[in-house]
């Protein structure tokens, strides 16, 4: 026996070419049954393949067929668009018409099942194929090469979700040595919160390299995206740019968790959040405000997504920020990737396995001496 | 979208009118004969020419705009340019930029330029009316219209190979009948040559070889033609396939202006590339071709020596024809007879072979073609479901596949007038259970147990009908014939409860309008003239399905709306109320203003006027109060 696959295209073009033939195969397929049957019988649902279910309706040679395709007769008689079908259909159930009501209740539920499978089978098929597009996309989002800054010891990583989430980091090189950092995450999943997350990247980018301050280029970035979204659509979004001259951290927080920064006093660190800003991009037109933040050597830098501080165990229980920077403090001083690696390798050890919903990114920026 | 900003007439029935038209909703009102038709004519006349307008809008235009009446009417553009255009009766339109430049390029009637929808009253039933026919698909098709045309020439080209392909058909299968029949005989004069004695003394043998021979020799110039006429053609496709290859491989990608010229520049050099190796395989094609020809011209040579050579011979079948005795040249007829007949009888297995093979391109032309139609279908279903997105629950639109199949209906009702059975209704039923490709099959094949099995018609019935069908169907018509979808179009009338759709054709007049604007509402973007139907119209109706719709989709676009039913101005927020009068002579714009300056004139002009204010204000006063509380 064919392939499912091979069966029904093949199926779709004989019932055109050569209808007799069709009818022929058809009956092989139907005693021949088992699931390939069912898979056939499932998928041939939709409004362009009323020929194929006219194939169906026809091939019924005795008593013994009808009784076995009423199910799907009827599930399809309700539904069917196609006039030769139609007809078809209803001339093959004429004779079914004198059996119990019950029975073809009974019938009718399998039916809707039968085809509920087969239309479900083809929706997963899609969505698989969406998510290698939104995985696709994404990863071309992530930087692919990390300007030398003097002084800064930094990288950044981000792990998709089983379905694409919309996180995003960006290293961007700026004039006179300076570093642009971002990070964020866009609402939604899969393929639209991956063009998303593209165009955030292409106005940032866009607005960044006109160079200005940042309050009025995130202000600029969230009119952009909130011209180009639909109104349920927005995004968090920290932007900063790291003078390595002054070592000046300047930034603006549009809604995003504030990120940590971590510098070492004598027994333990002390902690700072980068807060400045504003709301989220892209639901309202407003002003954000700059913050400015002197690191000194040593400094470590935590940017992170929800992803990460919000990783859940099987029990449903948060990471948290609070445990997040416990566990980033016994980081400080290590090199940036070494501490990212750790801190990744955390969260995911108190996920223990459970499927993570969300993607998990984090930047890692250490001060050198 | 673009926005019609002003009008003005000069002349005619409604002289010295101007009117800036604001985006949004504008209600044209006022007393029979006032000018309000005329108004909104003249607008789509403007626009829009009167090649593709009904001939009533066109009697109206005909009648108000004569004695050089002209109208004017400026345009808002996307990217806000403007554009003036003035049309007067028998005149061509003039299209002007904002800076007074005229543009000549444009042709305003095709509706490409500056789209307008405009239905009249009676445009608006007649679709509502017509279940069969085209009204209602173009409705559809119109805003698919590129995909519409590129579906429509594949199908008009695998159309043309259809036909050409059923004539070869036909001219196989005319042939192959007449050689059948020619050669019928065959059997008959083998029987009477070897009844006769075959004789020693006389040289018989060659006689018969040199009859073969001559026979052999007319069938060798007839191939050699044939081959030379199928390379000939064969060389004319791929001379074309090379023509074709170098446009196909000449697109150019890159936007000149474009920022990403560059990115797709390199593409365009490497199409550019590639055309120079297709090229090389497709003119070494043709070499093999010329090649081949030139070898078939050799042959032929080589064989007219050869038929010369024979001549000598030939000559001598002459002399031994008289030379025989009576016996002998029987013997040798029947000879020749049967070299004859076993010649042709070759040439009908060719044909057979050759039939085989132009029904099996046919296969694939044909599925190729329907499977084309079946995009169509496809697509309208896809527009249906975005207008039914639109257009709310109440008005259901459905694309119901080969529902209009008026055609195939008749040929089957013609194709049994022969059949002497009875109850064709009957059978006409049953059979429209079959597609067409199906029953053209059996009757091509006649195919008498496949006929029985599908329609039950039982043996002898079946017989008749199928054969009645072979004598006055042509299947190679009868299989692509042209079947087309039926658009339901349905509102729902029930009151309360379980829905209960009815078609727009069973509707009543006002209704008729109630399951259309919806639709015609949400189309697309370009202005939208609405000379409603004038009708007792339920409220209720009027105001879940109609006002609902115009007032979600007046930010979309801009509408102008004659109407009779006040629900329409009041509860859609008209932005602009025109009231119209006329004093029989000439008509004008009596009033203009927001929905609550014309209150009056809504009140008294209007069915239900009174009833729609109180509504509104009861709506208001409960939204007042749901913001303050």
């Amino acid at each position: 026996m064919q392939l499912p696959e091979n069966l029904y295209e093949r199926l779709r073009h004989l019932a055109v070419e050569d209808p007799r033939e069709a009818r022929t195969v058809f009956l092989q397929l139907l005693d021949f049954g088992g699931p390939v049957l069912d898979d056939f019988l499932g998928r041939i649902s939709s409004a362009t393949d009323g020929r194929l279910r006219h194939l169906v309706a026809n091939a019924l040679r005795n008593h013994r067929d009808l009784e076995r395709l009423a199910p799907h007769l009827i599930a399809w008689h309700e539904i069917e668009t196609d006039e030769f079908t139609r007809r078809a259909i209803a001339a093959a159930l004429e004779g079914l018409d004198s059996r119990a009501a019950a029975q073809k209740a009974l019938a009718l539920e399998v039916a809707r099942l039968t085809t509920a499978i087969g239309r479900e089978r083809a929706q997963r098929e899609q969505l698989r194929r969406e998510l290698e597009i939104a995985r696709e996309v994404q990863e071309h989002l992530f930087p692919q090469r990390l300007p030398t800054v003097p002084g800064l010891d930094y990288c950044g990583r981000c792990r998709p979700a089983r379905e694409v989430g919309g996180d995003y980091y960006d290293f961007l090189e700026l004039p006179e040595g300076r570093l642009g950092i971002a990070i964020g995450d866009v609402s939604g999943k899969g393929v639209g919160a991956a063009l998303r997350m593209a165009s955030l990247e292409a106005s940032l980018r866009g607005q960044a390299l006109v160079g200005q301050n940042l309050a009025e280029l995130m202000k600029r970035v969230n009119g952009l995206v909130y011209q180009a979204s639909s109104p349920n659509c927005y995004a968090t979004l920290f932007y900063a740019e790291y003078d390595p001259r002054s070592r000046q951290l300047s930034y603006v927080n549009a809604g995003h968790n504030p990120p940590v920064v971590l510098r070492k006093r004598v027994a333990d660190c002390q902690v700072f959040r980068l807060e400045t800003g504003g709301p989220v991009i892209g639901l309202l037109q407003q002003g954000y405000q700059q913050g400015s933040f002197p690191l000194e050597a040593e400094d470590l830098v935590v940017l992170f997504t929800d992803g990460v501080s919000e990783s859940m165990n099987a029990r449903y229980e948060e990471w948290g920020e609070d445990r997040l920077i416990e566990f980033a403090k016994t980081c400080h001083g290590l090199p940036a990737f070494e501490a990212m690696t750790r801190i990744l390798a955390a969260a995911e050890a108190f996920a223990a396995g459970a499927s993570q919903q969300d993607d998990m990114t984090l930047v890692v920026c250490r001060v050198l001496s | 979208m673009w926005l019609v900003e002003k009008m003005e007439i000069r002349g005619g029935f409604l002289p010295g009118l101007s009117v800036s038209i604001p985006r949004g909703l504008t209600c044209i009102i006022g007393p029979r004969g006032s000018g309000k038709s005329t108004l909104v004519e003249a607008l789509r006349f403007a626009v829009c020419g009167i090649s593709t307008a009904p001939k009533h809008c066109v009697d109206l235009i005909q009648a108000n705009l004569a004695g050089g009446a002209l109208v004017t009417i400026t345009a808002l553009a996307e990217g806000s340019s403007r554009y003036t255009i003035k049309r007067g009766l028998k005149q061509q339109p003039v299209l002007l930029t904002s800076d007074g430049r005229t543009i000549s390029t444009v042709d305003l009637d095709r509706g490409t330029f500056l789209p307008l929808d405009a239905y009249s009253s009676p445009e608006i039933e007649a679709i509502a009316d017509e279940v069969l026919g085209e009204k209602r698909r173009n409705l559809l098709d119109e805003l698919r219209n590129e995909q519409m045309r590129t579906i429509h020439l594949s199908l008009a080209e695998s159309a043309r190979a259809l036909d050409a392909n059923a004539d070869r058909i036909r001219t196989a299968q005319r042939a192959i009948q007449d050689l059948t029949e020619q050669t019928e005989e065959l059997g008959d004069v083998r029987a009477r040559l070897s009844a006769l004695a075959p004789s020693d003394r006389e040289p018989t043998a060659d006689f018969v070889r040199l009859s073969r021979q001559q026979q052999f020799n007319e069938r060798e110039i007839a191939k050699l033609d044939a081959a030379d006429r199928d390379l000939r053609t064969l060389g004319q496709t791929v001379d074309q396939l090379r023509k074709d290859a170098q446009l196909a491989f000449k697109a150019r990608l890159a936007e000149k202006q474009s920022a990403n010229a560059d990115i797709l520049r390199r593409y365009d050099d490497l199409l550019a590339a590639s055309l120079g190796t297709v090229e090389e395989h497709l003119s070494a094609i043709i070499g093999q071709i010329r090649e081949s020809q030139d070898a078939i011209a050799q042959a032929r040579q080589s064989i007219a020596q050869a038929h010369t050579g024979h001549a000598g011979e030939l000559a001598k079948l002459a002399a031994l024809n008289q030379a025989a005795s009576e016996h002998a040249r029987l013997r040798a007829t029947l000879e020749q007879q049967v070299a004859k007949l076993q010649g042709l009888e070759e040439k009908r297995l060719e044909l057979n072979a050759e039939l085989k093979t132009l029904l099996e391109r046919r296969k694939f032309l044909k599925s190729t073609h329907i499977l084309t139609r079946d995009q169509i279908s496809a697509m309208r279903e896809e527009v249906a479901a975005e207008l039914q997105r639109e257009a709310g629950e109440r008005v259901r639109i459905r694309i119901m596949r080969n529902g209009d199949h008026l055609a195939y209906q008749q040929m089957l009702v013609d194709g049994l007038r022969g059949a002497r059975v009875r109850n064709h209704e009957e059978i006409i039923t049953k059979l429209m259970q079959l597609r067409p490709e199906q029953l053209a099959q059996l009757i091509q094949a006649n195919d008498l147990n496949s006929f029985e099995e599908l329609t039950g018609f039982g043996n002898e019935r079946s017989r008749k009908i199928l054969d009645a069908f072979r004598e006055s169907v042509d299947p190679l018509a009868l299989e692509v014939i042209a079947i087309e979808d039926r658009i339901g179009i349905e509102l729902d009338v029930s009151s309360a409860g379980q829905p209960s759709f009815k078609d727009a054709s069973d509707l009543s007049r006002g209704q008729k309008c109630t399951a259309l604007l919806p639709i015609l509402l949400a189309r697309r973007d370009s202005p939208l003239i609405i000379d409603q139907p004038e009708d007792n119209l339920d409220n209720h109706f009027i105001f879940e399905t109609v006002v609902n719709a115009v007032q979600r989709l007046k930010r979309r676009r801009q509408m102008i709306f004659i109407t009779h039913n006040a629900n329409i101005p009041v509860l859609a927020e008209a932005d602009l109320v025109l009231v119209m009068n006329s004093d029989g002579r000439v008509g004008g714009i009596e009033k203009s203003g927001t929905v609550d300056e014309c209150r009056e004139q809504i009140i008294d002009l209007l069915e239900g006027g009174r009833e729609a204010f109180e509504l509104r204000s009861k709506r208001y006063g409960a939204g007042r109060r749901a913001r303050s509380g």
